[in-house]
């Protein structure tokens, strides 16, 4: 479908009832200055009213529908066919079987909004005067079952359009449940008030999405229309979901990360020659205690999100490398990552509960130490399949007879993240800002530069790449040249952003090479190990041709220098017993008792034999 | 007519420095066309802000100074503890940019020294100065804001330490009045001999806390100018919350007549003082305060602004790292000042500082010490960390050898001090100092060394205070000393003469 009407760009000051926004751009000013915003976020639609709301009830409203018709049959124990069970989520090109996510949505929704989180949906006209459409949604279990048409023109709406003109937000949720109580006998626990430009914003993504077709287009796009959503307030909860509050406080009181930091400026990003991997799939398992869901992220055209329901069907019960395992086979996938999503349920519940750190290092640190203890929760919290070396259980049985402190449940989440979050700003500083290069040869592709305050998040704010066109150019592939460049462009930088602390060069091949390493599975079997060589040894060329460069590397190339002075072992040996916890060991072959030593090597002995034999 | 500091504001240091000189008149008044200017951050350590002067600011100045008609802008620094400042500036990309802009960097260390005396100083009457500073016509010196745990806060008068070479640093650093030492009183002789012309304190993000390395960033947005430097370090502690003449240093300074340090006869232009004075968290700079589990102070009579301090930036890395091998590799025992307690016996020992190494050679872990390593190739368990103060890292290689295999942390802060300092073999932070120059007799005169020692073992034995020797607690154990079976024997002056044999820090055997 072609555009009807393309965005009309306006001056700040013509903007009419925003004074939000010019606020936010005065406050731009004071603050972060170096760095001009894309006039995109200031845009406004000249999209008709009827074509909008025509839009909108094609791609939103249908899809809604349709999915609450889901959602009732399935509580009403009817047997739904694929078609009625597939589902589009509204405003996105994805689709779901509802068979799916309908258990997912029992489990998450009450967590994320409110319990039950029954709904009155406003919509406005593009000035936020008028009420055009208005609904309530009823829910069951957690989903919704019910859809009730109101007539925006009843006697009774005309006190909430007075309100929402006035802004006196927090009368509309105590009336609309009265009122709610009285006609249905259902409660109301949030009111959403959406602007018709709401929609505008998404239409224009998805209008050039059915041009392009391409879903990373969509999601950027998709991005952006978020960033202007929210800064011009075009949808409205009332009360604010606790989840939605809680997000919002540590974005902009303690992270001060501002949605409008990450501005995006116009062109295509990047694209990579991703190595031809038709057919293949990453699919995503999560099980709770009595379901489980595979989530399917295969290839770019992948719209099928949520698996069938049938394909885990039974599959409840199985443990996560099981279940890994099963689906990986089923879907026929590359990789298949299974995640209990109890811990993901208790992290949400976590972010939603627990009292909120003090500062953005100890966010950071918090999120970091979470993360961690996810990871070192390795089969019993989450399973991978095919299993990489470095996770299959019989290295870590070597690496602990040899002695090597290593072993994925000994990863030491209480203190990496401490060790990490103060020693960085220490040695970096405490705030600094970063860039980094996507090169492709001697052509800057992207240039993001990140602003870090105590090594948690500040802002990200992505720099044209064209102009460094000129920075980069006539570079050669050689480390100390590039290093050379990078000094250039953070040089020509300064005036506009300030001071780079560090720039990140980082080629296009590198990335390509790096995934197809990942894709090529070569890393999870010790058959294929030996066909690692050449992609090993292209990589290694590849970095000493500079595909990742840092400037300045002072510390890092000391550093080299020290742990080769100090012998590459001791220094990898440290590295280990920093980040895994084992008490101090050389190995049951080394320290141990003479009685641990033969066993030991009885065992090494009786795995090697048994591969000799194998192979 | 008052002393004038300017306090501004900007989007950038760049700007905020632009409108300080603006408020004062302009920096013309100062730099001359034609002129040598001299500018001296603060980039004492390979850090990143808030611990060392932003370059934004260098870059604000050297603007200023072209704009004014300098015909040459020099960026200096010095060395600090042996660490080269040609290693923190590469090590922050600072050299690169500097040169860029079309000013020279300059270190110090690698220059030509002259030898200055100053009898009427109260303790640093002879220093040696940097020719490239005093040829030069204007010298700006660029402290940045922090507080410090030895002097309360380190800002113009402290960042005139950065002047001198290392030797010089390391004569009187310590507060020992009756040997005729006082850190405070060295650092005003040092601006009673040479004074700065111009002070940019940046205070656009400054540190609070457990400065001058391990503080807390404090966004301020402000940078102070004044060519008075005591004045604006007043009016920069003013800014951080403390008391008028509460920083030793401005206090000294004042009562010396080096400057205005009374806030009260400062003249403040720009931005307003009290909008924007605010309270800074103060460093803690007792050893024992915070120290991390594991780590056990055995603290004798330690003096401020000597052991203490460098003690107290271990303490804090400590806090950082030292978790983790407290799990690997168990406690350490940490002897500082003289006659501190004895430790429990077969601890891991660390003696810090001069008087702790010489007031407890008779000790049990001295004499007989706890072994570490593998038994083909056992090592004693204690480090000495030598100088008066200590301020060399020589002693983290040492520990860092001695533990290998066992503290993953020591080995890597090892590995961070490596990346940075090459220590020769023989290196020690005050090597190169006269025999006469060093600050303890024992240094220099072997039989009073001897006798020292022996005095001390007769006259002071060690007393147990801790619950594992709870039977001896508060007991005097004179069958230790007793049972000594070889005299002392000193073997070589290592401070001066740099002969420490190899394979570490021996001062007896």
């Amino acid at each position: 479908m072609a555009l009807t009407a393309q965005p009309r760009v306006i001056p700040i000051d013509e903007f009419t009832n925003l004074q939000k926004v010019e606020g936010i751009r005065e406050s731009l000013e004071v603050d972060y200055p170096p760095i001009e915003y894309s006039p995109q976020l200031y845009e406004v639609y000249e999209y008709s009213q009827e074509e909008i709301v025509d839009w909108a009830r094609r791609y939103c409203k249908i899809p809604w529908t349709h999915m609450v018709e889901a959602g009732r049959k399935i509580l009403a124990g009817e047997t739904l066919s694929q078609d009625e069970a597939t589902v589009q989520i509204a405003l996105t090109p994805f689709r779901v079987d509802y068979r799916a996510a309908f258990h997912l949505l029992r489990d998450t929704l009450g967590l994320l909004v409110f319990d039950p989180a029954n709904l009155f949906t406003i919509i406005l006209d593009s000035r936020g005067q008028k009420i055009l459409k208005a609904y309530f949604e009823n829910t069951r279990f957690n989903n919704y079952v019910e859809l009730v048409d109101i007539d925006p023109s009843e006697p009774w709406l005309q006190p909430v359009e007075t309100w929402i003109r006035e802004g006196q937000w927090e009368k509309l949720r105590p009336f609309l449940a009265r009122k709610m109580q009285e006609k249905y006998h259902q409660p109301v626990n949030w009111v959403k008030i959406a602007n018709l430009n709401f929609f505008c914003a998404f239409k224009e993504v998805w209008d050039r999405y059915e041009t392009t077709n391409n879903l990373g287009d969509y999601l950027i796009g998709a991005f952006q229309a978020i960033q202007k959503i929210y800064l011009h307030q075009w949808i409205k909860f009332t009360p604010t979901p606790p989840l939605f509050a809680r997000l919002e406080e540590l974005m902009t009181k303690i992270l001060d990360i501002r949605i409008e930091d990450f501005a995006a400026y116009p062109g295509q990003p990047p694209s990579l020659a991703i190595p031809d991997q038709t057919g293949e799939r990453l699919i995503i398992g999560l099980r709770s205690d009595d379901y489980a869901v595979a989530i399917d992220l295969g290839g770019p055209n992948c719209k099928e999100l949520l698996l069938s329901f049938d394909i885990t069907r039974g599959c409840q019960h199985m443990s996560l490398p099981a279940l890994a395992k099963y689906l990986g086979r089923q879907a026929k996938a590359r990789y298949a990552l299974t995640v209990d999503y109890r811990a993901v349920r208790a992290i949400l519940y976590d972010l939603a509960n627990r009292p909120l750190p003090r500062n953005n290092l100890a966010v950071s640190e918090t999120s970091f130490y979470d993360i961690l203890r996810l990871a070192r929760n390795y089969r019993r919290q989450w399973a991978i399949w095919p299993v990489p070396l470095p996770l299959k259980g019989w290295v870590t049985l070597v690496a602990k007879l040899l002695g090597v402190p290593y072993g994925i449940h000994r990863l030491s989440h209480w203190f990496l993240p401490r060790f990490t979050h103060r020693t960085l700003p220490i040695l970096m500083g405490y705030h600094t800002q970063n860039a980094i290069f996507l090169l492709d040869h001697d052509r800057p592709s992207a240039a993001v530069v990140i602003d870090l305050l105590n090594s948690g998040l500040k802002r990200v704010v992505s720099y044209p790449a064209h102009e460094l066109q000129s920075a980069f150019k006539g570079m050669s592939e050689s480390l100390d040249d590039i290093k050379e460049y990078l000094h250039r462009a953070r040089f020509q930088m300064w005036d506009r952003v300030g001071w780079i602390n560090y720039s990140v060069g980082i080629q296009k091949q590198l990335i390509e090479e790096l995934l197809a390493l990942v894709l090529g599975g070569e890393a999870n079997s010790v058959l294929r190990v030996f066909r690692l060589w050449n992609r090993t040894r292209r990589l290694w060329q590849l970095l000493k041709r500079g595909a990742l460069a840092l400037y300045p590397d002072f510390l890092l190339a000391r550093l080299w220098q020290w742990a080769k002075k100090e012998g590459l072992y001791t220094a990898a040996m440290a590295v280990l017993q920093i980040a895994f916890d084992t008490k101090q060991s050389r190995g049951y072959l080394f320290m141990g008792t003479l009685l641990k030593g033969i066993v030991a090597a009885a065992v090494i002995a009786g795995l090697i034999i048994g591969l000799v034999w194998w192979l | 007519m008052a002393t004038k500091v300017a306090i501004a504001t900007g989007q950038d240091r760049i700007q905020a420095a632009r409108t300080a000189f603006e408020c004062l008149g302009g920096i013309d008044q100062w730099v001359k066309p034609g002129h040598k200017v001299l500018i001296k951050p603060n980039v004492m350590t390979a850090m990143g802000t808030p611990t060392v002067t932003h370059i934004d600011l260098i870059k604000g100045l050297i603007l200023l100074c072209r704009e004014a008609g300098a015909s040459e802008i020099t960026v200096a620094e010095n060395s600090v503890s042996g660490m080269s400042p040609r290693v923190h500036f590469e090590y922050a990309g600072y050299t690169r940019a500097i040169e860029d802009l079309g000013a020279q960097v300059y270190f110090f260390d690698e220059g030509e020294w002259i030898y200055v005396t100053k009898p009427d100083n109260y303790c640093l009457q002879d220093m040696h100065l940097p020719r490239k500073l005093m040829e030069a016509d204007v010298w700006i010196t660029v402290p940045i804001a922090k507080t410090h745990e030895s002097t309360l806060t380190t800002l113009g008068i402290k960042n005139s330490h950065g002047i001198l070479p290392d030797e010089d640093k390391a004569r009187h650093h310590r507060t020992r009045p009756e040997s005729g030492s006082s850190l405070w009183d060295k650092f005003v002789d040092i601006l009673a001999t040479k004074k700065p012309d111009l002070c940019v304190t940046d205070m656009y993000e400054a540190m609070e806390g457990q400065g001058p390395a391990f503080g807390s960033i404090v966004n301020m947005k402000l940078i102070v100018a004044s060519s008075d430097v005591v004045a604006c370090d007043a009016v920069v502690e003013a800014l951080m919350g403390f008391d008028n003449l509460e920083g030793p240093l401005t206090r000294l300074a004042h009562e010396r007549g080096l400057g205005i340090g009374d806030i009260n006869q400062i003249e403040i232009v720009g931005e307003s003082l009290s909008e924007h004075r605010r309270p800074f968290a103060r460093a803690i700079s007792d050893p024992v305060i915070n120290c991390p589990p594991g780590l056990n102070i055995l603290r004798g009579d330690v003096c401020k602004g000597g052991c203490q301090m460098p003690l107290r930036y271990a303490i804090d890395v400590s806090n950082i790292i030292y978790a983790k091998d407290h799990q690997e590799f168990g406690d350490i025992y940490i002897l500082v000042g003289m006659y501190p307690p004895p430790p429990p016996e077969d601890k891991f020992v660390v003696a810090f500082g001069d008087c702790a190494i010489y007031t407890t050679w008779h000790y049990s872990y001295r004499q007989k010490p706890k072994k570490v390593g593998p038994w083909f190739s056992p090592r004693r368990a204690y480090v000495d960390v030598i100088g008066c103060c200590p301020l060399g890292l020589v002693w983290v290689h040492e520990l860092k050898n001695l533990t290998k295999g066992y503290a993953p942390m020591v080995l890597m802060a090892g590995g961070s001090v490596g990346a940075f300092e090459e220590p020769p073999p023989n290196f020690n932070f005050g090597t190169g100092v006269p025999p006469e120059k060093q600050p303890r007799r024992w240094h220099w005169d072997r039989k009073f060394a001897e006798r020292f020692a022996k005095e001390i073992a007769a006259s002071k034995p060690a007393t147990y205070i801790y619950a594992a020797n709870e039977s001896m607690k508060g007991k005097a154990r004179p069958e230790v000393a007793r049972n000594i079976t070889s005299e002392p024997v000193y073997v070589v002056d290592p401070v001066s003469r740099g002969l420490r044999p190899k394979g570490g820090v021996r001062w007896w055997r």
